[in-house]
């Protein structure tokens, strides 16, 4: 008896589901003819990554490296060589809306390939995230902006020579 | 074919569309680039609502959607907030957002919808509850091969950049309401040239979110739009500073007209309006 009502209940959700479905394909039409048009948010790194360049230690200094490509290296216990590079960031919109870009308010370590973890002479310290714009806000004018990256390297006396490898956030937030 | 499957179909060809238009301008794409629409997302009632993805770089490309918290200022940036530190209403709004797939791995060009939806608690205080989606690319592990260092005698750096983007979904439960009024609109000469700037303030327990229009009358269009401008119930008071071109702040000057608009698409309700002097 149990089973005939549960047999029964299921006919029932079945037909119900198959009304549902020819229901569903009436409002399709409607659905169709006023498709919203959804308003896009995209994010592209048109270049690379942060890259100091590189860098022959004598002792330890700092080495700060613009949003716009500047590095002073003039004066400091190390030597720069190399090409530097900031990540080149590409925001695509809302025409006239301004973005927040949030960067790592903390400093990041970074471990020398092949080096060991926790080790003072293997890691290398990046902090002072700037942007490129002021107030870390960009203004999408035209649909679209660009911004880039910049930050501080703490290089210790001691450091092992070789490649810092490490990562770091980039976040646009959207009002 | 069900209902949500065209809609989802719909939703796939509009952002084909914009993806068509946007190659033109960035013709260079990394892994893990990304297109995310809508850009936010009003939930209320038990309705749910999709959310499109799409890896718009060159390789496939593998993404994380998260949840988190972010504060506006009064300068209307928006800092993010450890979750230790969330206020109770900010908790609720973690706990009753319900969501999958968290992590999705695509080929180029390929979308794919993320779906949403709220289940607050039966004694949930009627009130406005926001969280912001993050969708970030998991950096695809490096090879050993690209490592072996060219100069052994210096030091190098390869920092990466995970990126990603926020938005924000707001869950408006029961009856909630909000007031807007401009205040004290005026140009002002800055470092990066001059500047619309005015203050907003908020009651009320909802955010609101729309355009800011200046017009003059006797001209047609007008002078200055800023569109998709949120003011969130953390905030009694917003200020807006908007940067205007030379031949926009010369043409700022007399009696103005200052509307702030819901979205078009959304309406385009009036939200709060002044005639003031500027200049």
């Amino acid at each position: 008896m149990t089973k005939t009502i549960r047999f029964g209940a299921a006919g029932i959700a079945m037909l119900s589901a198959l009304g549902m479905s020819t229901a569903a394909h009436a409002d399709t039409a409607t659905a169709d003819a006023t498709a919203e048009i959804l308003e896009a948010l995209q994010l592209d790194l048109t270049d690379g990554a942060l890259d100091f360049g590189a860098i022959v230690v004598n002792g330890a200094d700092t080495l700060t490296l613009q949003a716009n490509g500047v590095m002073d290296c003039a004066n400091k216990q190390v030597v720069c060589s190399g090409a530097v590079d900031n990540p080149l960031f590409t925001v695509q919109g809302t025409d006239g809306k301004a973005v927040t870009i949030n960067l790592p308010t903390a400093s990041i370590d970074l471990t020398r390939v092949g080096g060991t973890v926790g080790t003072s002479a293997d890691t290398l310290t990046v902090d002072n995230f700037t942007s490129s714009e002021a107030g870390n806000e960009v203004t999408l004018s035209g649909g679209s902006a660009t911004f880039t990256v910049g930050g501080t390297l703490d290089i210790g006396a001691t450091q092992n020579a070789g490649i810092y490898e490490g990562t770091f956030d980039v976040s646009v937030d959207y009002s | 074919m069900s209902f949500a499957s065209l809609r989802r179909f719909a939703s796939h060809a509009a952002i084909v569309a914009a993806l068509s238009t946007v190659s033109l301008t960035a013709p260079v794409n990394a892994q893990g680039d990304l297109l995310v629409a809508p850009t936010r997302v009003v939930l209320d009632g038990s309705r749910g609502t999709e959310i499109i993805l799409s890896n718009i770089g060159a390789e496939d490309a593998t993404y994380r959607i998260g949840l988190e918290l972010r504060r506006m200022q009064e300068n209307g940036r928006l800092v993010p907030i450890v979750k230790t530190e969330a206020t109770e209403a900010e908790e609720a709004a973690l706990g009753m957002i319900r969501y999958a797939p968290r992590r999705i791995t695509l080929p180029p060009g390929q979308p794919q919808a993320v779906r949403l939806a709220a289940r607050p608690g039966p004694d949930l205080p009627d009130g406005e509850y926001r969280v912001h989606m993050s969708f970030k690319a998991i950096p695809k592990p490096r090879e050993v091969t690209d490592e072996a260092p060219s100069d052994t005698s210096g030091v190098a750096i390869q920092l990466i950049p995970i990126y990603g983007v926020t938005i924000p979904i707001i869950v408006r439960h029961g009856r909630v309401q909000a007031q807007v009024a401009i205040n004290q609109p005026r140009v002002v000469q800055t470092e990066a040239g001059p500047q619309l700037a005015l203050t907003m303030t908020r009651a009320g327990d909802s955010s609101t979110y729309g355009e800011l229009r200046v017009t003059k009358p006797g001209v047609k269009d007008p002078l200055v739009v800023s569109r998709g401008l949120a003011i969130y119930p953390e905030l009694g008071s917003r200020d807006v500073l908007i940067p205007l071109t030379s031949e926009q702040a010369a043409s700022l000057t007399g009696q103005l007209r200052f509307e702030y608009r819901e979205m078009p698409d959304a309406g385009g309700r009036l939200i709060a309006a002044v005639d003031a002097a500027v200049g």
